[in-house]
């Protein structure tokens, strides 16, 4: 089951990093695959990537459907090669972007639904209701733990963060 | 006296290797047992080790990390200086002693020795040969522009193996390069990836001080038949520490010392602090 999850997440580009992680051309230069920023993941969030042999072989990612990122910021000053850049505030994080799909999410399908929304750790910040009713993500607020996926009560998840880019941090 | 108590240790602390050796192994599975049980004092593996706030960093992956990204983190100047330390004093001790790659390629070889009983030792290279061979995995990083060394740092890939199967219960396709190479060095290349290739060694040997400990030979007090002789038996890696240009491939193990002790003397481990007398 973690296996068949984390294969079809390595297949999926872009990965989600643990926070802090520069960019990702930048990210497999510097990570040197010594998993200790696994080690010291209180909620055993990060995960390896192991089922193919090339550059991200070794390379840590957070799966949010199985444990999301909780923002404990204790592996950025864990990272022994700056792979992953100490962050003061967890707003700063920028690991990832939620993305909704309007099609499955329950209360655009006029079911009453909070799960993501109350969840959200930047509460009424980077998931606001339209209406009261509709989830909204606010992409400037979002950090990209992954909480919102990991609570999505469809069993394909209706919210889904991918993985920044562009912004190092 | 106070040299003899020296040796007497270097003595005892060889003679008690395979415990090293064995610690280390149940060392590297502790850790991630520890962390199942929610204690984060010991992080990391042979790559990287971080205990409490000591820092330690296998120091070919800090020179694999200035040749890609033309810099260091404090981490990294920290974390190399207790391996250089010790290598710069003992040599490649961290080979003979803590490496679970070594380990198993020394028993697998007692294993498969047995039916052969092969006495003959790998004829010698020059050091030259060792240091291009080094230079090569070097090239090789920066071409790949990515730390390439992960995949062949066989301590970091044992202790990886260990950690996630701990972990995750899953195995990576990266570990089966502990087994290709395990194959071809014990069937093949009779020990060249510990004497020869492995970039791990080569970089921990480039900090051996001259006056560092050495296998020092004797040649008048030795008893034994010069081609076939225990000490050659005893050397892991196939070598024969009459000869002079032991280093840089001897990892100070300390075998023929152990067995030549039982014949002759003529061989020891010393550390070389006098400054050498033979100049006339």
């Amino acid at each position: 089951m973690f296996r068949a999850i984390l294969r079809i997440l390595t297949d999926l580009k872009p990965v989600l990093r643990p926070p802090g992680a520069v960019k990702e051309s930048e990210f497999l230069k510097r990570c040197i695959r010594c998993r200790r920023c696994v080690e010291v993941c209180p909620f055993r969030s990060i995960k390896v990537i192991k089922s193919r042999i090339d550059k991200q072989t070794g390379t840590p990612v957070i799966v949010p459907r199985e444990v999301p990122c909780y923002l404990c910021m204790k592996c950025p000053p864990e990272c022994p090669t700056g792979a992953l850049k100490p962050i003061r505030e967890k707003q700063e994080v920028r690991m990832g972007i939620a993305r909704l799909n309007n099609e499955t999410c329950l209360p655009y399908q006029g079911i009453l639904c909070r799960a993501c929304y109350e969840r959200c750790p930047f509460y009424r910040e980077a998931i606001i209701l339209r209406d009261e009713i509709y989830p909204e993500v606010v992409e400037d607020k979002c950090v990209g733990c992954g909480i919102c996926e990991n609570v999505c009560p469809n069993e394909e998840p209706s919210i889904v963060v991918i993985g920044r880019r562009t912004d190092g941090r | 006296m106070d040299a003899e108590l020296k040796s007497n240790l270097i003595n005892i602390l060889i003679r008690k290797r395979r415990w090293f050796q064995w610690a280390s192994l149940s060392f590297l599975a502790l850790i991630p047992v520890l962390y199942l049980n929610k204690i984060y004092l010991i992080r990391g593996n042979y790559f990287s080790l971080g205990i409490w706030k000591a820092e330690f960093m296998d120091p070919v992956f800090v020179l694999q990390n200035l040749l890609i990204n033309f810099g260091l983190t404090t981490a990294m100047i920290m974390g190399i200086l207790i391996p250089a330390l010790i290598a710069f004093f003992t040599g490649k001790t961290f080979c003979s002693f803590v490496c679970p790659y070594n380990l198993v390629a020394e028993l697998l070889a007692k294993l498969i020795g047995k039916k052969e009983k092969t006495t003959k030792t790998v004829s010698f290279m020059k050091a030259k040969y060792y240091w291009l061979i080094f230079g090569g995995w070097l090239v090789l990083t920066a071409i790949a522009a990515f730390p390439l060394i992960y995949f062949f740092s066989m301590p970091g890939q044992i202790s990886v193996f260990l950690g996630d199967l701990i972990l995750f219960k899953a195995a990576g396709l990266e570990s089966l390069i502990i087994l290709g190479v395990l194959l071809i060095d014990l069937l093949i290349l009779r020990r060249a990836w510990c004497r020869l290739i492995c970039p791990v060694g080569a970089m921990l040997q480039r900090f051996h001080a001259p006056f560092g400990l050495r296998v020092k030979f004797e040649e008048t007090s030795c008893l034994c038949d010069f081609d076939n002789s225990p000490c050659q038996k005893s050397c892991p890696l196939y070598l024969d520490p009459k000869q002079k240009n032991l280093y840089p491939f001897c990892y100070n193990c300390g075998e023929c010392t152990t067995i030549c002790a039982r014949y002759g003397q003529a061989l020891s481990m010393k550390f070389n602090l006098k400054k050498p007398a033979l100049k006339n």
